[in-house]
């Protein structure tokens, strides 16, 4: 294998489509006001569910007609990629009239990378939904059924194809980007997982510039299964709050536009963050569970500072998973704890959690968090944490600060965005501030944590 | 930059159990295809299916070959992928079973990973109202279970991947674990793909299939019968593997992928990739001769073992693996090369995903044409 050299990545872009806004100025402005996003769940009936609230998008209207991009009805998920795609792309000043790739980039060397937990497979519902009251309405009693007399061929009343590769592909088709193309369904950890992924590419050389990010959306059947599991919240989510009772589920896509530092400057280009490094090892535990120690989020921070040539020290901010259940929240600050807390901070070390904000936007957890670890480097401020009024004791310690009630200006130069998922998925990534000294180490040299 | 190398190969296909039945039936030693007509149990409340021609994995227990714990939860993609996980294990001489060792790491190539679940759980719902979802049927419900499911059983906890780019999912996931141990971050990757057929894949296929075909009912058949396949390879840095005296059965030398309409030669781009990051661009008239054409190409690993869609590409890699080491291939060195062109009237693709691999025997040399990045084309 020969990977080519390792390019400091920049981040040029920022596309969000999200409960508190889209557009990432939109966003950024109601998280940095600790706006919170979530409220009555409308998509589908939750009347005999233990709770009713989520992250969902209210009224989503695309910017840019679904119809116009000729595939066919799109999911949700489907149509806050594309719109989220299109605008990093012009975010970051490489897009046509038409939201297609212009510039200096040859369309072979602009790639997609985007992660998901169940991407357009909430699609398969309502045709499940409209089978089903077939079957009632023929009469035939639930459960396995004869095949007998259908009024259409078979294959037209069961669930359409789904194919979860549009979510990386129709992007990538609309706006002309004919480079790599990843889908990452890596749980709650693919959005931070497709960044790294596209830092590694351009870092190679086997990309100019890449799209990535994460794209989600609230499905019925994954408010069932975490209701199955209760763990939802019955009102809002209190990252390690004393009082959390779990997370509510949200949705959404962020995107980021990564470009070579070089190529970036060369165009002209505003340089928003650098992408110094990134860290993923698994729990190997539970499916559903973390591990007890935070085992695979620790390797995982530690790799990503490793990474980007940088100390515990050097990290002026946490942008913390903060689901909002009592053992992930638990575990995640058992892990902050190991890495961070030495007890040599000149000060506690800042964190944040935009669940509170916008629930748990699953796949795009992690990208959105992404986003608005750019855009807190960018403007030097940190988003509060909503929801808090009792800090558990038992999980952030002295040497870390809760940002809560209202945001913090702070002289960031490095932040670290984690993002945690079942089955022992981790990601972490690494963001700095583009004067900050450049990593001895660029993004996938990393050895083992 | 460390070499990486393939010491062990496990496969669950139509062909049967372990690496050797994969082989016989690629050489022709072995009846093709082997069909078998299936009768998909529908989720409850839903709407039976006919039989339906497949070429099926064979009966198998998966206790036999992964013990009984932790294991009865598991979706079928889970137990199938471990299974091919473990024989790959034992092929390579490593013991399938590690101590949350954070230097071995799995990776994952699927479509259909949860899918069966997925409906499975929400058909329960709609029968059955909230109290009739099973909470141990959720977390398998993703498609990341196959992979995150391997790493439990084995303590493998090192990088964790899951690649969903359609037909060159398996690729990809072979791709990102070979990065993974250059990189640094593993020593071992198992990786590979998965692909079972249950009501909500076969009937979303069917949906899709364009037209009269081979299927048995008139009107709604496939292109292709559809097939089922676990397959995972072990990869590791060449001077681990040394260290520990395992034999290589062939180097991982080069990866690339593209994407685009057919127009754009995605195919092309992603094997010229793969050759640049090889060291096989051919840039002079004394270079070395490149491979141009894939050993395995996708028709004929459709027409040997169904259409397995997103682990197609480790199909194709484990043949090629085993072709170069016992040395069936022509060459020393070899293309493996996946292209998605899925363009289905009623959910026309809209485009394709290629990626391509380039393997040497274990013996062959890297001749050098400079790096990667230089090959003028997207990897």
């Amino acid at each position: 294998m020969r990977q080519g050299l390792a390019r400091r990545v920049v981040v040029t872009g920022v596309g969000v489509v999200s409960a508190l806004g889209v557009g990432a100025e939109e966003f950024w402005a109601a998280a940095r006001r600790g706006h919170v996003g979530t409220g009555d769940v409308t998509l589908f009936d939750t009347g005999d569910c233990l709770t009713h609230r989520g992250g969902e998008i209210r009224d989503w209207t695309p910017p840019w007609p679904d119809e116009a991009y000729g595939h066919g009805p799109l999911t949700r998920s489907e149509s806050f990629v594309l719109a989220a795609t299109r605008m990093a792309l012009a975010d970051g000043g490489l897009a046509d009239g038409h939201g297609r790739l212009t510039g200096p980039y040859d369309d072979t060397r602009v790639g997609a990378s985007f992660g998901i937990v169940v991407g357009n497979r909430p699609g398969i519902e309502a045709p499940l939904r409209a089978a089903h009251l077939s079957e009632q309405d023929a009469g035939t009693p639930p459960g396995p059924a004869s095949h007998t007399a259908p009024s259409q061929p078979w294959h037209r009343r069961t669930p359409p194809a789904h194919n979860p590769f549009r979510i990386s592909a129709l992007p990538a088709a609309a706006f002309g980007l004919y480079g790599p193309n990843l889908l990452l369904p890596t749980a709650c950890a693919a959005g931070n997982g497709a960044v790294a992924h596209a830092a590694d590419a351009v870092a190679a050389g086997r990309a100019d510039a890449m799209l990535a990010g994460g794209t989600d959306e609230l499905s019925e059947a994954m408010f069932l299964m975490f209701t199955s599991f209760r763990a939802l919240s019955p009102d809002v989510v209190r990252p390690f709050d004393t009082h959390r009772a779990g997370l509510l589920l949200g949705e959404g896509s962020a995107v980021l536009l990564l470009e070579a530092e070089d190529s970036a400057r060369a165009r002209g280009a505003p340089v928003l963050a650098v992408v110094a490094g990134h860290g993923n090892y698994s729990d190997a535990h539970h499916m559903t569970a973390p591990h007890p120690e935070g085992q695979g989020a620790t390797r995982s921070m530690r790799a990503a500072l490793r990474t980007a040539g940088l100390a515990p020290d050097d990290i002026d901010c946490v942008s913390a998973h903060g689901t909002g259940t009592p053992a992930n929240d638990a575990v995640e600050a058992r892990a902050l704890a190991e890495v961070f807390g030495d007890g040599h901070r000149h000060a506690p070390l800042p964190v944040t959690a935009l669940k509170s904000l916008l629930g748990h936007a699953q796949g795009a957890a992690g990208a959105l968090a992404a986003a608005a670890c750019v855009l807190a480097l960018r403007d030097g401020v940190v988003p509060p944490t909503a929801n808090v009024e009792a800090p558990d004791p038992d999980c952030l310690t002295d040497d870390f600060a809760l940002v809560r009630d209202r945001a913090r200006r702070l002289p960031l130069r490095a932040v670290m965005n984690n993002a945690f998922g079942f089955g022992g998925n981790n990601c972490c990534v690494v963001f700095t501030r583009p004067d900050t000294e450049p990593a001895r180490r660029g993004p996938g040299t990393g050895e083992r944590a | 930059m460390r070499e990486v190398v393939v010491t062990g190969v496990g496969a669950l296909t139509s062909a049967g159990v372990g690496h050797e039945a994969l082989r016989q039936r690629a050489v022709g030693g072995a009846p093709a295809r082997n069909e078998v007509e299936r009768t998909l149990p529908a989720p409850p409340g839903q709407p039976a299916t006919p039989p339906v021609r497949v070429a099926a994995l064979p009966p198998y227990d998966p206790a036999e070959h992964l013990g009984k714990k932790g294991i009865r939860t598991l979706s079928a993609e889970s137990k199938a992928f471990g299974v091919a996980a473990v024989h790959a294990c034992r092929h390579a001489g490593l013991p399938a079973s590690w101590e949350q060792d954070p230097s071995v790491g799995i990776a994952a190539g699927t479509t259909s990973g949860g899918l069966e679940d997925y409906a499975a759980l929400f058909a329960a719902r709609l029968a059955r109202g909230v109290r009739g979802v099973n909470p141990a049927q959720g977390p398998q419900t993703g498609l990341n279970a196959p992979a995150s499911a391997v790493s439990i059983l084995t303590g493998a906890a090192g990088p964790n991947l899951t690649v969903s780019t359609g037909r060159a999912a398996s690729l990809d996931a072979l791709a990102a674990a070979a990065r993974a141990i250059d990189s640094g971050a593993a020593t071992t990757m198992l990786a590979g793909g998965v692909q079972l057929l249950g009501y909500a894949e076969l009937t979303a296929r069917r949906r899709a299939a364009p037209g009269p075909g081979p299927g048995p009912e008139p009107g709604c058949g496939f292109e292709t019968v559809a097939g089922e396949a676990a397959v995972v390879l072990v990869l590791e840095e060449a001077a681990a593997a040394r260290a520990r005296g395992a034999r290589p059965l062939a180097r991982l030398l080069g990866a690339g992928s593209a994407f685009g309409p057919p127009v754009t030669r995605p195919g092309q781009r992603a094997a010229h990739a793969a050759l640049g990051e090889a060291g096989l661009a051919r840039t002079t008239p004394t270079a070395p001769t490149a491979p141009t054409v894939p050993a395995y190409p996708v028709p004929a690993v459709d027409a040997a073992f169904g259409d397995c869609a997103g682990a197609t590409g480790a199909v194709q890699a484990a043949l090629t693996v085993l072709g170069l080491h016992h040395r069936t291939l022509p060459d020393d060195t070899a293309l493996v090369l996946t292209t998605d062109s899925a363009e289905h009237a009623e959910h026309a693709g809209p485009g394709s995903c290629a990626t391509a691999l380039v393997l040497g025997t274990s013996t062959s040399g890297t001749p050098s044409t400079g790096p990667s990045h230089q090959g003028g084309h997207s990897a």
